[in-house]
């Protein structure tokens, strides 16, 4: 059904699990929208009451933005590439379910992003989460607006200027991972936590995650069109294309070395 | 009496949360009393610092008293949320530093009423958590004080699980800034309400008005949120259903253990 995700369902706890491990599940456009679909049908299925997000194989939950597909960008299609966004993280605010993320590796950027907008997050050491944009000359606004709600100015202006990532030691540290665990462990603590969530009084539930997504609202209306701007005027200037062109380069060399 | 204060020399009022038999839960006589007698503190002179504590060894304040929620009558649902906009204004305007004596555990309208606190010291033991989901009840109120305190991370996880934190994790968060054994706890709290009463009191005044100021309206908007989202609740007979699976079950629990109770609020 999906070509880039596998679905299953176990009781009321339906998983999500996105499958490109062959570059560390990074998406493109058609694996987003796969995305927001699957999040879709499980937000309308009444059978469903607790959604796992998590990624295939060992080494990642995902990578964020495919490169190979950003770095043949202009101005004009990185606007359009903000409103992909707002499909997928619309998606994701729309939840009236609660949505767990078991971080089987790394989540970097946009990924990164849509674990910060799960509710629950389940991870290990080698769980290393952040915001490396800057290294590939790419501008950040969604990062660091959710950043903000969740640490507050300072980390969030060291974490989206250096790019640096954190392991998940300290992501469990400054409460981005509520529970750190054995990496064998994850999926399955994530699955009692949703499982758990599952038998709360739904209504409840439903009421609770509207009011969340309700207070954020202005902030990401604001963040998604500072986006379109300065995604504009970053893509414009060429410089995030030569970045990837660089990292591409780069990349090519150690393989053949 | 719901009620007790008790005054020293050094302008500290202390104030105890006194339903001990029903782990201090908020009902409207006790709400009033807290209310009323932080208007008259606001306005006297003598008084520079509020210490606010439960009575007895085992809670701060057990929240909501579920017992009165379940038995409103048909109707009775505005007047009773205005019992509760009475109680948050009275923290939300107050002009003078409150510190919250965390003997024990603080649930749902509790943990509320200790994030409306400007200086939190708690007993190990205290365990810190939003009921409400439990219950079948939104927590828009708590969630957002967890949300104001702890940013979205945490708070999101606390309103959703409904989980209890222990004080030794609330403390590495922030929320609680002081840890201390239960028989140094009324001494502690009063040593740091003398310590602020002791502070030039132009300058505390000052930024006592500007911190209130900064965070109510945040405040006022969430408890008119609070009000749509319970009366959504309410509509649906959700939350009354699962007040009385829990009420029953607690009745079950009393046979046993006839100290046992729990409570937790309507925001």
């Amino acid at each position: 059904m999906y070509e880039y995700l596998i679905v299953e369902r176990r009781d009321a706890v339906e998983t999500v699990t996105l499958n490109r491990p062959g570059v560390l599940n990074a998406w493109h456009a058609p694996m987003r929208v796969e995305l927001a679909e699957a999040l879709e049908a499980a937000n309308a299925e009444e059978a469903v009451r607790a959604v796992v997000l998590t990624g295939a194989g060992d080494r990642a939950f995902s990578a964020g933005q495919d490169l190979s597909e950003s770095k043949a960008f202009e101005g004009e299609r990185a606007e359009a590439w903000i409103e992909e966004w707002r499909r997928l993280y619309g998606a994701i605010r729309g939840m009236r379910k609660p949505l767990i993320a078991a971080l089987n590796g790394v989540a970097a950027g946009s990924a990164f992003q849509v674990a910060l907008q799960c509710d629950i997050r389940v991870g290990h050491r080698g769980s290393q989460m952040g915001q490396p944009e800057i290294n590939s000359g790419i501008a950040s606004t969604l990062g660091p607006w959710l950043m903000k709600e969740m640490l507050g100015l300072s980390r969030t202006v060291e974490l989206t200027l250096t790019g640096r990532m954190m392991d998940g030691e300290e992501c469990h540290r400054i409460g981005l991972i509520h529970h750190l665990v054995e990496p064998h462990e994850v999926r399955a603590k994530a699955m009692d936590i949703a499982a758990e969530l599952a038998a709360k009084p739904p209504v409840a539930m439903r009421l609770n995650k509207q009011r969340f997504a309700e207070m954020t609202q202005a902030g990401f209306e604001d963040a998604l069109s500072a986006g379109s701007r300065i995604q504009r005027e970053a893509y414009a200037s060429g410089e995030p294309q030569r970045m990837m062109e660089a990292f591409f380069a780069e990349r090519a060399a150690r393989k053949r070395g | 009496m719901p009620l007790m204060e008790t005054r020293d020399e050094d302008a500290v009022l202390t104030v105890q949360l006194n339903r001990p038999e029903r782990l201090n839960a908020l009902n409207a006589p006790l709400r009033r009393a807290v209310g009323d007698l932080l208007g008259h503190a606001a306005g006297d002179e003598a008084v520079r610092v509020v210490v606010l504590t439960g009575s007895g060894d085992r809670a701060f304040c057990a929240g909501q008293d579920l017992g009165e929620s379940a038995e409103l009558a048909e109707g009775a649902g505005p007047e009773w949320m205005a019992g509760w906009r009475v109680y948050f204004h009275a923290f939300a305007h107050f002009p003078k530093p409150i510190v919250a004596a965390i003997n024990g555990v603080a649930a749902g309208a509790g943990l509320q009423t200790a994030l409306l606190a400007d200086i939190r010291v708690a007993v190990p033991e205290a365990r810190l958590l939003m009921a409400e989901v439990n219950v079948g009840l939104p927590a828009i109120v708590g969630g957002h004080l967890l949300g104001v305190h702890l940013g979205l991370s945490r708070a999101i996880d606390l309103v959703l699980t409904g989980r209890e934190v222990r004080a030794g994790e609330a403390a590495e968060w922030g929320l609680v800034h002081e840890v201390v054994p239960p028989e140094a706890l009324a001494e502690r709290a009063a040593a740091i309400a003398r310590s602020l009463a002791e502070k030039p009191p132009t300058a505390l005044r000052l930024t006592m008005a500007h911190l209130r100021a900064g965070r109510r309206e945040g405040l006022l908007e969430a408890e008119a949120a609070a009000e749509r989202y319970q009366s959504a609740a309410i509509a649906t007979g959700a939350p009354q259903a699962e007040m009385g699976r829990f009420l029953s079950r607690r009745t079950g629990r009393a046979a046993k253990d006839k100290q046992e109770g729990q409570a937790c609020t309507n925001t």
